[in-house]
């Protein structure tokens, strides 16, 4: 077995990275760059540990050869009670080595990473009893019998969400309008190869432009920055709108590929040409699927539009962040700050609720609760219906779809 | 056999013509057996009083929009003794409520389905007004071909790459790739301790691994607090409690904010695999005397790990993203100098350009490093 | 060595699950239990380790009593009383050895089964386990890529490395194909008959009851209406347990599945379907 040169492997390669981060901190990039130099560093001392442990383990090792050797003949003689045949070989634990040395960079990695971006650990001694002071007078802030300047806060806090909320619907009409068309254009089963391919290529690119460089380099210039009604709103709806269409594309396709083949099959075989096939086939099958994948962008895109209104370009980002908004300049109005929160907290919920209602209705239809989905192959039904252990053991299929929509709709 | 089918087939297209109603339901009675006297099934009517109802609620919106509407433009109905008047856009989102609805009775839709393609048209409405739309649509030709917009759009295209490579940040003595690299670097912590930290509080807010009711419920209700505060929220908050100026301690927080971002991503996604965990390998650990944790670890986690691997990753792609944008708000790494550089576009468009471009780089430079690891792990 | 004395089960829901089962299970038997779906089969082989508490009389195994509230007591008393179940319930994505280590859950501390560090006596267990049921060689395969047979094997040898008093098995054998249904319960029955374990077997199949069980025992409704050696388990008797012939033709009547009017509703898209296809089917039908 290679266990002692496996050993002897990652000993020198952790070695070599270690001498090699510690060399590179020297170089006259490490002089001008402070996160290079100290990234190095972080990098030399973790592979260092490392060697340091794979060095001691490897003593260990190289110590206990002979108890090793003993330990395999007594297994080898030593087993009895049964009759063994053929099938009684144990077999060689597979070999792990890569996967634990990946692992073992990944380490590696984080902590150089942790020592790049030089934070000063000190700091968060400090934060318990800031937060509790900031929160305190944030409740005292949510909690008063609003004053004039609290009514402000209130009015003005409302009014940005609503914004917010106003540029994700836009975001994510403009996303729905080009996003059917697209994804039906993009799925592998509805379209040929010729357009499939572009298709997919212009698909991905969007989606590799954040948000942030449609608004700054294309919808800033062209609508206009600031409040809405300077049309920084529309800057920051269309940015989102745009990098919705990406992802909510590629979901919609990816659901249009997951369709039951049997229907478009029987509608091709009747004659149907293609867009009645879409249609009577295709769309009737993942209609469900495409709303909630919309809902959820969103949802999203609620979320996504306060980065943009740091930018400039409206919604609720404009109202907190600097330099105009509540974090613009010191002492910060932590009353003015706790309302808005709890209003962005509460719009937030709110619209998720809604639209996760709506989407649990739209994809189950309105009697999902008395329905006892099945689940595939089952067959304990002599426990009487729904007993105490059996509840819930139908979720399988339905809450992947949901998972896997918003792992996607969320970029 | 040829002539059969033609005898056959006259009838079924001479009836198409005539009704296509009576062809809906032609099938059945062509097959032998079926008896003549079947009562035909008709499309049901939905209720009158829900699609009165649903008028009501345009109506309402219709009185909402003249109310708030800050467009003054009135369209004037003349009729001959009098000449009705009414404000020109509320007037239009109304007749295309009605319209909608007109179109959803004609088609026999279910009432909900009506009441939701009423609401997209009222919500379209109410955020189109909410901002300015139709004015900021109508300026586009105009900005493109008078000002500076297209010297903007056209400065974008022809970024200073030496600017993004040899230039020190403003007032200090730090590259501008340094701060690539710090952005990248927060990106690389906040994932790890995130997605650790999303593991577990996924672990616990699903009530297929937790303790039980209580806590499943508590971790739940955290869990759509920190989701529902943006990232930039969070990074002005920590900048905030952390004290100091925000550029003094700026990487903390960011790396602090990404964790949470990261936490409300990992918790919510992975919840829903664990929500989704088959249950048999549960029970039989349970039948094995296993306690919650052990339980959890053998059964839950094997199940879950190939969705965590790629929500990490996809977290990871994300946090790049945010790491690079949440700079505009004074935390560290590249966003910082993107936000100076747009405050000073005055002086030419040449090294945002050069940032947004490198930008679209990087993301997709890791974007297909992460599907690279994806591939191989899964 | 298990004994019920006026045992109920009410479900949360109201169900009835068992009702006043009275039974004697005496050391290193091996018990089938038969019966209709839902005649409360599965509720009495959960209750034996609490997988469903059961809400009356009392169930005693060895001499501890079953406490369903009783947390601890309870891991305990499973460490004891190993269970195989139908769909195998293997964790599909690690490896079979990992599988089997399951079964020592109980006699591993947490943190050491939380980092995945069996000692090296958990390990000999579950390979000797897996020796036992004769699929060693694929100790280091993932679970999910053996056969249902297989996967059932290694079900038994997750339950063998519990070392255990009891196992109890819910239709181990209902999704397997005959061979090696019959090759899995013998398996399970030489097991049980070399460790003197005591085992309970629900089962559907009458004949492999009668091939493999000492005892059977019929249950309808809830009740316990058989119990008696497989020698006394007369096709008569269990006609009487099942209360329907067990050669005749199911004789339950034959209603006409739905009424068109009830169909109605959920036949929007179907209908215009209908429009495009007959037509067009026709057509095409007509060329050749």
């Amino acid at each position: 077995m290679t266990y002692g040169y496996k050993i002897a492997a990652a000993l020198a390669g952790s070695v070599l990275l270690a001498a090699g981060s510690f060399l590179l901190s020297y170089v006259p990039a490490a002089e001008s760059s402070d996160v290079f130099r100290r990234a190095m560093l972080g990098s030399a001392a973790g592979a260092a540990v490392v060697a340091c442990g794979l060095a001691i383990f490897g003593l260990a090792y190289l110590g206990t050869t002979k108890q090793r050797r003993a330990e395999t003949q007594r297994v080898a003689q030593g087993r009895e009670g049964y009759a063994p045949d053929r099938l009684d070989m144990r077999p060689v634990k597979p070999s792990k080595f890569l996967y634990n040395m990946a692992l073992i960079f990944v380490g590696v990695v984080f902590v150089s990473s942790a020592a790049g971006t030089g934070m000063t650990l000190s700091a968060l001694l400090d934060m318990p009893a800031r937060i509790w002071d900031y929160t305190t007078q944030m409740v005292a802030g949510v909690a008063q019998i609003p004053d004039e300047e609290a009514r402000d806060a209130w009015s003005s806090a409302f009014d940005a969400m609503l914004e917010s909320v106003a540029i994700a619907w836009i975001g994510t009409i403009v996303g729905a309008l080009f996003s059917l068309p697209c994804g039906i254009l993009a799925a592998r089963n509805m379209t040929p190869l010729a357009i499939y391919i572009p298709m997919r290529f212009i698909l991905s690119i969007i989606r590799a432009v954040p948000e942030l460089v449609f608004a700054v380099a294309i919808f800033i210039p062209l609508l206009g920055v600031g409040p809405a009604h300077m049309g920084g709103a529309m800057a920051g709806a269309f940015a989102l709108g745009i990098s919705s269409i990406g992802t909510l594309s590629k979901l919609i396709s990816e659901a249009i590929e997951g369709v039951d083949p049997g229907p478009l099959e029987a509608s091709r075989a009747s004659g149907a040409t293609h867009v009645q096939m879409i249609r009577w086939a295709v769309l009737p099958q993942v209609m469900p699927e495409v709303i909630a994948i919309w809902l959820y962008r969103f949802e999203v895109n609620i979320r996504a539009s306060a980065i943009l209104g740091a930018l400039g370009a409206g919604g609720i980002g404009r109202l907190i962040s600097p330099p105009n908004g509540l974090f613009g300049q010191r002492p910060y109005d932590w009353e003015a700050i706790g309302i808005t929160l709890f209003v962005i907290i509460a719009i937030t919920m709110v619209v998720d609720q809604v639209s996760g209602f709506v989407r649990h209705r739209v994809i189950h239809g309105a009697t999902v609760r008395q329905k006892r989905r099945g689940f595939g192959g089952r067959g304990r039904k002599d426990t009487g219906g729904p007993g105490g252990h059996d509840d819930g053991s139908g979720q399988g299929g339905v809450n992947l779809t949901e998972a896997r929509a918003e792992a996607t709709a969320a970029r | 056999m040829t002539s059969m089918r033609q005898q056959r087939i006259p009838p079924l297209v001479a009836k198409q013509a005539g009704s296509p109603e009576v062809t809906a339901v032609v099938e059945p009675s062509t097959s032998a057996g079926a008896p003549a006297a079947v009562q035909r099934p008709e499309r049901p009517r939905p209720p009158l009083q829900s699609y009165l109802l649903l008028a009501l609620v345009a109506v309402a919106a219709f009185a909402f929009f003249w109310w708030t509407r800050e467009d003054t433009s009135v369209l004037f109905i003349p009729l001959g003794f009098t000449t009705l008047w009414a404000p020109q856009w509320p007037l239009i989102g109304f007749a295309v409520m009605l319209a909608v609805l007109v179109l959803c009775w004609l088609t026999r839709t279910g009432a909900m389905a009506a009441f939701g393609a009423l609401a997209v048209v009222i919500m379209s409405y109410w955020a189109g007004a909410s901002i300015h739309f139709l004015d900021r649509i109508v300026e586009v030709p105009q900005r493109l071909t008078t000002g500076n917009t297209r010297d903007q759009l056209l400065g974008y295209l022809n970024p200073d790459w030496s600017y993004l490579l040899f230039s020190n940040v403003a007032g200090t003595s730090r590259p501008i790739w340094g701060e690539w690299l710090i952005t990248l670097c927060m990106a690389v912590v906040a994932t790890l301790i995130g997605c650790f930290i999303g593991l577990l509080l996924a672990m616990l807010a699903s009530p297929v691994s937790s303790p039980n009711k209580a806590t499943s419920q508590t971790v739940k209700a955290i869990n759509s607090v920190v989701r529902s505060i943006p990232d930039v929220g969070w990074a002005l908050l920590f900048a905030a409690f952390i004290g100091g100026t925000a550029y003094g301690l700026g990487a903390l927080a960011a790396v602090l904010a990404l964790i949470m971002f990261n936490i409300g991503i990992v918790a919510k996604l992975l919840g829903e695999s664990v929500d989704a965990v088959a249950l048999g390998p549960l029970e039989a650990a349970d039948a094995a005397g296993a306690n919650l944790v052990q339980r959890d670890r053998v059964a839950v986690l094997p199940a879950v790990m190939p969705s965590f691997v790629s929500y990490s990753l996809y977290v990871f792609e994300l946090n790049i993203r945010a790491s690079a944008a949440l700079g505009v708000v004074g935390v560290a790494g590249i966003g910082g100098e993107l936000s100076r550089q747009i405050g000073r576009m005055s002086q030419g468009y040449e090294n945002v350009g050069a940032i947004l471009w490198a930008l679209v780089l990087v993301v997709l430079l890791v974007d297909l490093l992460s599907m690279w690891i994806r591939r191989k792990l899964l | 060595m298990i004994t019920f004395e006026n045992v109920d089960v009410v479900y949360p829901n109201g169900f009835k699950g068992l009702s006043s089962v009275n039974l004697d299970i005496k050391q290193g038997e091996f018990v089938a239990i038969i019966g209709l779906s839902g005649a409360g089969k599965s509720t009495l082989i959960r209750a034996v380790n609490g997988l469903v508490p059961y809400t009356g009389g009392t169930l005693t195994v060895g001499d501890t009593v079953v406490d369903p509230r009783n947390k601890s007591k309870l891991r305990q008393l499973r460490a004891r009383v190993g269970m195989i179940f139908q769909q195998f319930n293997n964790v599909g994505r690690i490896s079979v050895l990992n599988n089997v280590l399951i079964g020592r859950s109980a006699a591993t501390p947490t943190w050491r089964s939380l980092i995945g560090w069996y000692g090296a006596e958990d390990k000999e267990i579950a390979f000797q386990s897996l020796e036992r049921v004769g699929i060693v060689d694929k100790a280091y395969n993932r679970a999910s890529a053996l056969s249902g047979g297989q996967q059932q094997r290694v079900a038994i040898a997750r339950v063998l490395a519990q070392d255990p008093e009891v196992i109890l098995a819910d239709e181990p054998v209902a999704s397997l194909d005959p061979p090696t249904a019959r090759q899995v319960l013998g398996d399970l029955r030489r097991i049980q008959q070399d460790l003197g374990i005591t085992c309970i077997v629900n089962m559907h199949h009458l004949d492999l009851a009668r091939d493999y069980a000492d005892r059977i025992i019929g249950m309808r409704g809830g009740e316990v209406v058989f119990d008696g050696p497989t020698a006394e388990a007369t096709d008569s008797v269990i006609e009487e347990v099942y209360q329907r012939s067990l050669t005749a033709e199911d004789v339950a009547a034959v209603e006409v599945p739905v009424k068109l009017d009830e169909l109605a509703p959920a036949a929007d898209d179907d209908l215009h379907a209908a429009t495009a296809d007959p037509a067009a089917g026709g057509e095409t039908g007509g060329k050749p």
